[in-house]
């Protein structure tokens, strides 16, 4: 009942609801990516290259006839499947090192934080940028490294998080009952972290979508003719004063996608635990 | 001060210490390409006995342990090989684009700060109003962009509609404009929340009660304690973020040219030039030690309580 | 009869929601006097002690009343004028003295901070605050002025903070509960003080309490509080000897006698009233034993029992309760 009240009265929020609309739009156009798009996302006709924004062509051509629009209707796919998988590998890992961390404190938690502390020791798109080259450029690779870079910032506030639950006394109850470490972590200690890990894995994921398109952008991720939005981008710059719809649409698009995650991963967090700090 | 002493220096130990792991893990992964690293440094028509020769001076006849230290000794020295591509000394490469990006990445924070905190502060006392509101969509857009497509918008409306700055390339303080607002702007929002919550938290607080009880005017009581107090997290959090900023320079200095090191960096990534990539991996690496310690310094003279820990 | 220096009359608080934190409470202090505010938490003696100064902060406001200081309208001052009259003329100290000192200065800084209001040198104001610490007992004067909060127990913070409020010598202190979150061994020290320099600057106080052994130490005339009210005013003597507001008798027996081998705190059954909600009659008459049907439906007024001595109850007339 309250919590029906709740969920009504964030929905009431506009830039929530705006949000949420927003991301509507993408998840359809990458699930119906087929019937929007007007073209395959490869087809190249290089007597109809630089075309401007037309009935035909409604966000115009690049550099070899290729359809922006169709590109940036088949990009939504490489942009939401990099992001998820990039937030459910750094969700995986970082939870599990902060939980580790937090339950058992003493050397592993300080080993544990001596390793968050060196990632952020090194910019994260480089040390991305590192990983990609080792395991050679592509979409999925991305998602590998953007989540080895990541990672931390889970695993600083589930430790946390931890440390305080597991002085609560019905855990300490079910130690003395002689329940093993992983039966409490399990049945006792998640179900307390599953908020606050799906409001961090809400936040990570506009972040890790964005840092997807900054591979993307450097020609680290999903390689030609792949539709990388970051790639349609960069590629369009040198363009930029002959054909800026090349680089102007899939920033565009960027933005919708970025900004719909954003706005309804707040709404998320108002509604599981507004005073969160994150 | 003998408190701030010994926090200085235990922080300082604490830097090397991640300065030495970074040097492991870069080593680790120049260990993980497929072939050796003198095979890709130099070509097939170099003699055997040059190559001989070079595997010597890297250690790479020795075991890895050794080989390690041979190769740390060589960086620590300066001395991060030959470019495979250009041929020259990567050391000069570096030094050569060091400054621009200190001069982008140094701009781009000034920019940052200067005009988040205040923003952060003026939205926290107008909180539930326009000006907060309307602030707080303007930085949530910002936060949403990438830093590529701003600098796209920036060069198609300042470099070509209106010819105010040169579009890309550096050719003299013009050039800095843009590059280094495309990259001040997208992380500002992230200081600007940041500002504008501890601000109202620190409003909370029962010595800013105190304060006003005393008879502090307003503007000092803003000023001298709410402010004062709301800036050490926000100074921590600011150094803790260089490190994602001078990543998202490598990002910009591509869009616009600009002659830094991310730029060389990029360049070395996509030639597969190894010595390139792990001299300014390295350099980067110290850059950003530095950057953190210089967070927990300020935050040390911010916050009497950290150096007692 | 002596000068009054404080007049609070009618006095109205609420907050957002329209909950009555404070409604109508009128009462007064006389030059150098100790009047103390007694309730439970949550019963608005803080939120009264606030409205004095104008800290409430939103979504609270004062909805109605006056506050006179020195026949002056409080209420009506713009908020630089008010800015004088903080510090300089009333001062407040409140319960948690570490919370209440801003960490990162040093404490004799803060203590000059109020000096230099009033536009003292800087220089004349540290050995000022200097001599405040000697005042408030503070071992070592010149060393502790360059200490910072977290650097001294919380009994010194406290002296400190009475050291802060009381070196402009204001005439009227709000004490906000300023032993609570003391170590008891802590507290009497804490009141000797208070009450030495209360009489050595001819102080009044407004003491806000939940503690009734406070209360006998320092207090010349009690208010007994009840969500958002005034229910029974009266010397310190008469509260205690011949309490009549059925809530201060039971408050009376919530007293732990230690002399008493017997001694088991009694609480009292039943929860205050949800204040954002209108009420009906007198807000006691749910928990109280004796309430009757008029208790329900009709408020009772505060009204005169016997000269300086006044009850808001049905059942209370001309002096005796008559159940």
């Amino acid at each position: 009942m309250k919590k029906k009240s709740k969920l009504s009265q964030v929905l009431r929020k506009p830039l929530f609801l705006i949000g949420f609309i927003m991301l509507a739009v993408v998840i359809l156009a990458a699930l119906f990516a087929p019937r929007i798009a007007l073209r395959d996302y490869a087809q190249m006709d290089l007597s109809l290259k630089f075309v401007a924004p037309c009935a035909q062509f409604p966000l115009g051509t690049d550099q070899y006839g290729r359809c922006i629009f169709s590109r940036i209707v088949y990009g939504s796919r490489i942009a939401l499947k990099v992001g998820l998988m990039a937030v459910v590998i750094e969700t995986g890992i970082g939870v599990t090192l902060g939980i580790i961390a937090g339950y058992y404190g003493k050397k592993l938690d300080q080993a544990i934080m001596f390793l968050t502390d060196m990632i952020w020791s090194i910019p994260p798109i480089i040390l991305a940028m590192a990983i990609v080259l080792l395991l050679t450029p592509s979409a999925e690779n991305v998602a590998i490294s953007i989540a080895l870079v990541t990672w931390a910032q889970f695993t600083k506030i589930v430790r946390v998080k931890v440390q305080a639950i597991k002085n609560l006394s019905y855990i300490q109850a079910a130690r003395v009952y002689g329940e093993s470490d992983l039966q409490i972590i399990v049945r006792y200690i998640l179900p307390n972290l599953t908020s606050t890990i799906v409001i961090l894995a809400s936040l990570a994921l506009p972040s890790a979508i964005l840092s997807t398109t900054s591979m993307g952008f450097l020609s680290l991720g999903a390689q030609e003719p792949l539709p990388d939005w970051g790639m349609i981008l960069s590629g369009g710059i040198q363009f930029i004063e002959r054909a800026p719809w090349i680089s102007f649409w899939p920033g565009v698009a960027i933005v919708w996608t970025v900004l719909g995650f954003n706005l309804a991963a707040e709404g998320l967090k108002e509604l599981l635990d507004p005073r969160m700090k994150v | 001060m003998s408190d701030m002493g010994k926090y200085i220096i235990r922080r300082l130990l604490t830097g090397v210490l991640v300065v030495l792991c970074v040097t492991v893990i870069i080593f680790g992964i120049m260990q993980a390409m497929p072939g050796n690293p003198i095979d890709l440094m130099v070509d097939t028509r170099v003699s055997a006995e040059k190559v001989a020769e070079l595997k010597a001076r890297w250690g790479l006849d020795k075991p890895v342990i050794v080989q390690y230290f041979y190769w740390l000794g060589n960086i620590l020295r300066g001395d991060f090989g030959t470019s495979i591509t250009t041929k020259q000394e990567v050391l000069f490469l570096i030094k050569q684009r060091l400054p621009y990006t200190l001069m982008l990445t140094g701009t781009a924070v000034v920019i940052e700060y200067l005009v988040a905190v205040p923003l952060g502060l003026a939205a926290a006392v107008r909180k539930g109003r326009l000006m907060d509101k309307s602030m707080t969509v303007i930085m949530v857009v910002l936060w949403s962009m990438p830093t590529f497509w701003l600098g796209v918008l920036f060069m198609m409306e300042f470099a070509i509609n209106h010819r105010f700055f040169p579009i890309s390339g550096y050719s003299g303080l013009r050039s800095l404009v843009l590059p280094a607002m495309t990259l001040a702007l997208p992380s500002l929002a992230q200081i600007f929340r940041l500002t504008r919550s501890e601000v109202l938290d620190v409003m909370e607080e029962r010595y800013v009660e105190t304060a006003c009880a005393k008879g502090v005017s307003n503007r000092g009581v803003l000023v001298r304690h709410v402010l004062r107090n709301a800036l050490i997290p926000v100074t921590v959090t600011f150094f803790l973020n260089l490190p994602w900023l001078i990543g998202g320079s490598v990002v910009v200095e591509n869009v616009f040219a600009w002659p830094g090191m991310g730029q060389l960096l990029w360049k070395g990534i996509a030639k597969q030039d190894f010595p390139i990539v792990q001299g300014i991996t390295f350099v980067i690496a110290i850059l950003t030690v530095i950057c953190n310690l210089i967070g927990d310094i300020i935050s040390g003279v911010l916050d009497p309580r950290i150096r007692m820990e | 009869m002596e000068e009054k220096i404080l007049e609070v009359k009618d006095l109205s608080v609420s907050f957002d929601g329209g909950v009555q934190a404070v409604s109508g409470v009128s009462f007064d202090l006389r030059r150098g006097e100790c009047f103390a505010l007694v309730g439970e938490s949550g019963c608005g003696k803080s939120t009264t002690a606030r409205a004095i100064l104008r800290l409430i902060r939103a979504p609270g406001r004062i909805t109605g009343g006056r506050i006179l200081f020195e026949d002056e309208e409080l209420l009506g001052l713009s908020e630089g004028e008010m800015g004088k009259v903080r510090g300089r003329n009333i001062g407040m100290i409140f319960q948690n003295p570490l919370d209440s000192l801003n960490p990162v200065y040093t404490v004799g800084s803060q203590v000059s901070e109020g000096l230099m209001v009033d536009k003292m040198e800087k220089a004349q104001a540290w050995k000022l605050a200097a001599d405040t610490f000697r005042d408030v007992k503070i071992p070592d004067a010149e060393e502790r002025v360059r200490s910072f909060p977290h650097e001294i127990s919380g009994g010194m913070r406290q002296r400190v903070m009475i050291g802060m409020m009381l070196c402009r010598h204001p005439k009227l202190l709000i004490a906000d509960e300023p032993t609570t979150a003391l170590d008891v061994t802590i507290q009497a020290g804490i009141i000797e003080l208070m009450n030495d320099l209360r009489h050595k600057y001819d102080t009044a106080v407004l003491m806000i309490t939940h503690d009734f052994g406070i209360v006998a130490d320092m207090a010349d005339r009690v208010g007994v509080m009840y969500a958002g009210q005034i229910v029974e005013l009266g010397d310190v003597f008469t509260i205690f000897d011949h309490p009549l507001h059925p809530y201060t008798k039971l408050l009376m027996k919530a007293l732990p006698v230690i002399t008493k081998k017997e001694g088991r705190l009694e609480t009292i059954p039943g929860t205050v009233p949800d204040l954002s909600k209108p009420i009906q009659g007198c807000r006691f008459a749910d928990r109280c034993p004796d309430a009757c049907d008029r208790c329900h439906q009709v408020s009772p007024a505060m009204t005169q029992v016997t000269p300086g001595h006044l009850c808001a109850c049905h059942l209370v007339k001309g002096g005796e309760a008559h159940v």
